[in-house]
């Protein structure tokens, strides 16, 4: 039995005779169908946990990698003599509660280990999202006034008349973990263009009061396989979500221009070779911006894999999660990260403090960034050197720039002799 | 669900009968309302069997989904400081490699791993450009 039951459709006659062997027939069908559905759902309930106990017990050995991966690269960083971030578990500010270096929860920065981030402390209270919503009631709603566009006249298999399977776009702005936009392009071959669109978001500014914007953060789906190639916004009223609208890279000032290290922390679109900062196999971006009038954003998106089936070339792209946020912050901020020493070495001296940080020019870092070095001296926590330590502490200050641009950590580097 | 960790499936019997009294009728025989309200009785307790079978299945299936992929908007502090959420399976303890670690099973969330991938590739980044 697969597509259909055993309990067929019979009509009784008002009054009319009553078979004991149609009745009989009735009976058995209901129980065969009854016996396929209770065993049905025992060979499902094993299926699923099959399935899932493959990826789980494949997901745990893939974190045991990623860890060997971790501690890999420090050693490696150990041979040039320096040390950097691997964990948010080195944030020890607990550590030094009770000192003169102790941090108050309201100066302390704040941090995202998912898009890896350390930023100012945030005013919770008067940060929020342009594109999510709540209600006590109901939970997250979407409002009317969401609007999206998806322009996909590009070169590939995404274009005008290409067989599409898509989500809703408004599930990029659900935070609910099952919900993804998921645009799926179904070719009968492939392109070496892959599949490319445009995709417009406006900010709903009559549900929001306001357009002004100062961080940006999406997931592309799937993770680290989707080409970001631009990240430009508008400041026209009541955009039109096409290219007649005047658009801006949002890293219009070009920062960081063709250092290789700054790709996935800059916007992409904003360097002087167009192309050159494109983002291949994206991950989860995240940027943080001087206050902008924004009235909507466009994104450029490029999936040049595919999943082959059937004969059938499927290109799948979309965004897991999307927001547009003002964040209101404090103006000033510290954190404390401890670093230690690799196996059977000790840190004499801290020759240099390296913060890795791409939104703000390295003419302003001086304002935007500053540090100490604390050692633990016998017992006290000083800046004053012992001599050696097997772990020291570097006090991070952030401070906001002139034209309000919070600065972001990415990292932090030390070298050490 | 069945547990996860190893096949019980050879334990399974192979056909589970459901509580069903088949009621037959003879040929212009007596008609019994005890046997037939039986009947119908035992086939609600069937369906409602099969329905809460169905919303239990459906409940795992959200629960893992969540857990192993996990949004991202609700870090705890004490969470955001271990770089994200884990997931435990309870009851399964786990040995890593001969002692490295030996202890409960800790699954870290999708989310978890994405963020050590991409705190990685900067770092490896930095290597390759020399610095």
């Amino acid at each position: 039995m697969a597509d259909s039951i055993h309990t067929q459709k019979r009509t009784a006659q008002y009054r009319g005779p009553v078979s004991s062997s149609d009745y009989n027939s009735r009976i058995e069908e209901n129980y065969r169908d009854l016996l396929y559905l209770y065993n049905k759902i025992k060979v499902i309930d094993s299926k699923l946990a099959q399935s899932f106990e493959r990826v789980i017990k494949d997901q745990v050995f893939l974190s045991y990698t990623l860890k060997d991966l971790t501690d890999r690269v420090s050693a490696l960083e150990a041979e040039n003599n320096k040390i950097s971030v691997h964990s948010f578990s080195q944030l020890d500010y607990i550590s030094l509660v009770g000192t003169s270096f102790a941090v108050s929860a309201t100066e302390l920065l704040s941090f995202d280990p998912y898009y890896n981030v350390i930023t100012l402390p945030k005013v919770t209270g008067s940060s929020s999202s342009k594109l999510k919503f709540f209600n006590s009631s109901v939970g997250q709603i979407v409002p009317d006034f969401f609007k999206t566009v998806v322009d996909n006249s590009f070169v590939g298999v995404d274009s005008s008349g290409s067989v599409v399977s898509t989500t809703p776009t408004y599930n990029a702005i659900l935070d609910d973990p099952n919900k993804v936009w998921k645009r799926s392009i179904i070719s009968q071959e492939s392109s070496v263009s892959g599949a490319q669109m445009m995709f417009y978001a406006k900010i709903p500014s009559e549900f929001t009061g306001s357009t002004k914007v100062n961080s940006i953060k999406l997931n592309p789906y799937p993770l680290y396989s989707v080409d970001i190639s631009s990240i430009e916004y508008t400041l026209t009223k009541n955009p039109s979500l096409n290219s007649s609208d005047t658009w801006i890279p949002l890293n219009n000032s070009g920062l960081y221009n063709n250092v290789q290290d700054a790709i996935g922390k800059v916007a992409p679109g904003g360097w002087v070779t167009s192309g050159a900062d494109t983002i291949y196999n994206s991950g989860p971006l995240a940027f943080y911006f001087s206050d902008k009038e924004i009235t909507a954003i466009r994104i450029k998106m490029n999936q040049r894999n595919f999943f082959k089936e059937l004969d059938q070339y499927i290109y799948t792209y979309g965004l897991s999660d999307l927001d547009i946020r003002y964040d209101k912050y404090l103006p000033s901020g510290k954190t404390i990260f401890k670093f230690t020493a690799p196996q059977g070495e000790l840190i004499e001296e801290v020759t240099a403090v390296d913060p890795i940080i791409y939104n703000v020019p390295l003419s302003q870092m001086s304002q935007a960034f500053s540090y100490r070095v604390i050692y633990d001296d016998a017992g006290t926590y000083s800046l004053n050197n012992p001599g050696a330590s097997s772990h020291v502490w570097i006090e991070v200050t952030l401070n906001i720039l002139e034209d309000k641009t919070p600065p972001v950590l990415s990292d932090l580097v030390i070298s050490y002799i | 669900m069945a547990k996860t960790f190893y096949d019980e499936s050879e334990y399974f019997s192979n056909i589970e009968e459901p509580m069903f009294t088949r009621s037959r009728k003879t040929y212009r025989g007596e008609r019994s309302s005890a046997e037939e309200n039986l009947e119908i009785n035992s086939l609600i307790v069937n369906f409602n069997r099969i329905k809460n079978s169905i919303e239990s299945l459906n409940s795992l299936l959200d629960t893992l989904s969540s857990n192993l992929v996990y949004s991202t908007s609700v870090y705890t502090q004490s969470e955001a400081l271990n770089d994200g959420r884990d997931y435990s399976i309870e009851g399964v303890e786990i040995n890593i490699d001969n002692g490295e670690y030996d202890g409960d099973m800790i699954l870290e969330t999708i989310s978890k791993i994405s963020g050590k991938i991409s705190k990685l590739e900067s770092k490896i980044s930095r290597l390759e450009n020399g610095k």
